[in-house]
């Protein structure tokens, strides 16, 4: 049995969060390891959450928000979006592997792609770990 | 002469009375080139310059003991790279431009101790600002074309493995003391209060580890990204060597390679992250 | 050198060693790494006895665990520069007298530190007029001193250090003796900076002089962490451990209290309290002064504050 990994996930609370929800509902298998933080929009998250996640010993960390476009505040996905990319490009540049923070855009219908999305993640955080040494990111 | 006309310049801001104070370079009795602050005319003799005047200035523009009681109008002597950085401070409504003068330097490059050239100067045009942009030129000559910033050390640390990468950087962080030299003299960190030393609610830890650090640094580079105009001093002040232009210089590359935007060109523009595009690229999104 | 390894064998060293450009104290694997030819570290010995960061207790499932740590072995420390070595017995006032920190003692007990001799001090090193010298043997246990023809002129100067060389070398004859003195005297005459502490300095403290002097300080922590006698703490709580870790009276928040109230908001204040603390306050209570006139201050200051200078032109 794979030891469980830690994952955040930052879901916002229109789309994604009542994507993960639908899925549930739905009764759609998915990996345990992901453990959810409901905020209103992902351009509410501080990209310094991200960073303080993996100071604290996240495995690996997921921001999902709705599609670009479909924003429940009109645009806070557009910042996200900005922001979330250079604080992945920094993470990495300091040795933090390019799998452990992943970003989705996932809309309030796609219980599916939900399920499907965080069985990616728990995958690649699981392969980073075993092949580094076992220990996260300190 | 540089200095000669320097002096004069400032002598005759200070004349009328409007310039109370003028932040420029003077040398201290051991022969180091110091900041110095000219309140009168008496004080403007001892002005210099020369390939030793490493400091950004515009820092003190934002120094609220520096500025306390100035209410005219400060001069302050910028070289190329010190004016991009005013450049972002007036775009971000730090300094009001019509409140300073700007008494723009052509520099030829800066010497270390030991007369090397240093590396920010390699890829500097040097020659004069564009007119409309200061108050004064001193030292007018048409720019040279010199080479473009490679990135290539970056590329390099790029081009390890995330462990490697990491190990690189460990064993910098391990070093650093948390005396905040690269954030002090930074013109662009001038928060009254900086997030680091916020205790409600607390990012990192102020005791100096390598994890801690890390989350020091990370930070610092994350809040300047786009901001960061490589004016080197950071790097040059560091007492325990850290190279911390790789880091800024690595955000400006990904700021530029994805958003087009390079610092410091105007008054105007905004910083990357307070605006979008709705084709900004997303491939790293699921 | 070959000599030293044995005579180590069963201690930590901590030495002088190059890395980047830069000489450091670091805690080395083997005397292999010294480095010999150094003018001085940018650190100092007191992150030995003082470290940056110390864990002082820790919360467990059982209460609280101390962390006061068994003497964890012994250890030699290796070519402290004499301002270094005097600086240790400066700490040793504050940090055994009064109040004895633990943490400081276990370390100091089971510490030797051997000296090297400063033939070549640089131009910032002011030892000399705080009473120190560049051959200056205080706060040594074993003083190092390089004379030439392959030869080292060792004193042993406390009990800790008797039996460390025994078997080794021989008595210095008066041809040796003499080439030291001879060091001694020409590298003394090397150092020409001098501080001129006035006598008058505590009736100047409310002088305009500050406001000026200070302007260009940009309040970091750089001459703070690299002097050798400054001391000055926080004490912070990470999740569950209590750890004390380096501070600087010159940042912004030093002196805040929890009220939110200041009494040193101002940028010149600062300065001027670490002014006085080093060289006015500490002398009024322990008759000497707080500064070995190392130079590191002036060497790294981002903005090449001169506390000589200033200290010097002070009215």
């Amino acid at each position: 049995m794979d030891k469980k990994l830690k994952i955040v996930g930052f879901l916002c609370n229109w789309c994604s969060y009542a994507g993960a929800d639908l899925a549930g509902i739905s009764r759609l298998q998915y990996p345990v390891d992901i453990r959810v933080i409901r905020v209103p929009c992902s351009g509410r998250i501080n990209p310094l959450l991200v960073l303080k996640c993996f100071l604290e010993g996240a495995d690996g960390v997921l921001v999902s928000g709705c599609h670009p476009g479909d924003c429940h505040y009109q645009e806070g996905n557009y910042y996200a979006r900005r922001r979330m990319l250079l604080m992945k490009n920094m993470l990495e540049y300091f040795g933090i592997d390019s799998r452990r923070f992943h970003m989705a855009w996932v809309s309030a219908a796609e219980g599916a792609k939900w399920a499907d999305v965080v069985g990616r993640v728990v995958d690649d955080v699981r392969a980073v770990c075993q092949t580094s040494e076992g220990t996260t990111p300190k | 002469m540089i200095s000669a006309e320097l002096k004069k310049t400032a002598k005759d801001l200070l004349k009328d009375g409007k310039v109370r104070l003028i932040i420029a370079y003077g040398e201290n009795a051991a022969g180091d080139i110091v900041p110095f602050f000219v309140t009168g005319e008496a004080l403007a003799d001892k002005m210099v310059w020369n390939d030793r005047c490493y400091y950004n200035l515009t820092k003190y523009l934002t120094d609220k003991d520096v500025m306390a009681g100035q209410d005219g109008v400060t001069g302050i002597v910028v070289k190329l790279c010190d004016l991009k950085a005013l450049k972002v401070l007036i775009s971000e409504r730090q300094v009001k431009r019509d409140r300073i003068k700007i008494i723009a330097i052509v520099c030829e490059g800066l010497k270390d101790e030991s007369g090397r050239s240093l590396k920010k100067c390699e890829t500097c045009p040097q020659g004069s600002p564009d007119r409309e942009s200061c108050d004064v030129i001193i030292g007018e000559k048409s720019g040279r074309s010199a080479a473009e910033d490679s990135y290539g050390d970056i590329a390099e640390i790029d081009n390890l493995t995330a462990t490697e990468r990491k190990v690189f950087w460990d064993k910098y962080f391990e070093k650093c003391l948390r005396c905040y030299a690269c954030r002090n003299i930074c013109p662009l960190c001038y928060c009254r209060e900086c997030v680091i030393e916020q205790h409600n609610p607390e990012w990192v830890s102020p005791a100096p580890s390598q994890t801690a650090n890390a989350g020091f640094h990370a930070i610092r580079a994350y809040h300047l990204a786009g901001r960061c105009v490589d004016c080197g001093e950071c790097e040059r002040v560091c007492p325990v060597g850290i190279p911390l232009r790789k880091i800024n210089r690595k955000m400006a590359k990904v700021v530029w390679d994805n958003f087009n935007f390079k610092p410091g060109e105007d008054t105007e523009s905004k910083t990357p992250i307070a605006w979008y595009k709705e084709n900004d690229p997303q491939d790293f999104i699921k | 050198m070959k000599l030293l390894t044995p005579l180590f064998r069963d201690r930590e060293i901590i030495g002088p060693v190059q890395e980047e450009g830069r000489v450091y104290f670091r805690s080395l694997e083997s005397v292999a790494d010294l480095a010999w030819e150094f003018g001085n570290t940018v650190n100092n010995i007191k992150d030995f006895f003082f470290p940056p960061r110390q864990v002082l207790y820790e919360l467990t499932g059982g209460g609280v665990k101390d962390a006061i740590p068994a003497p964890a072995g012994r250890r030699v420390i290796l070519f402290a520069r004499p301002c270094d070595a005097r600086a240790i017995e400066i700490l040793d006032q504050l940090f055994l007298n009064d109040f004895r920190d633990e943490h400081y003692a276990a370390q100091r007990e089971n510490t030797l530190i051997i000296g090297l001799s400063c033939p070549e001090p640089d131009k910032k090193c002011f030892c000399v007029s705080l009473s120190g010298g560049p051959f200056s043997v205080k706060g040594m246990d074993a003083s190092v001193c390089d004379i030439g023809n392959d030869e080292f002129m060792v004193g042993i100067e406390t009990g800790k250090a008797e039996n460390i060389f025994t078997g080794q070398g021989r008595e210095a004859g008066s041809d040796a003796l003499n080439r030291a003195a001879e060091m001694k005297k020409k590298s003394e005459e090397k150092i020409k900076r001098a501080i001129n502490i006035p006598a008058d300095m505590l009736q100047k403290f409310d002088s305009d002089y500050w406001k000026a002097a200070s302007a260009a300080c940009l309040t970091c922590g750089v001459c703070t962490y690299l002097c050798p006698t400054c001391h000055c703490f926080d004490i912070v709580d990470e999740r569950f451990k209590r750890v004390r870790c380096w501070d600087t009276c010159s940042s912004a928040m030093f002196t805040r209290l929890a009220s939110g109230e200041d009494h040193r908001r101002e940028k010149f204040k600062r300065y001027r309290q670490r002014v006085y603390h080093k060289f006015n306050f500490y002398s009024e209570k322990y008759h000497e002064t707080a500064c070995v006139g190392c130079g590191r201050c002036a060497r790294y200051c981002p903005v090449k504050m001169d506390i000589v200078e200033i200290v010097n032109n002070l009215k």
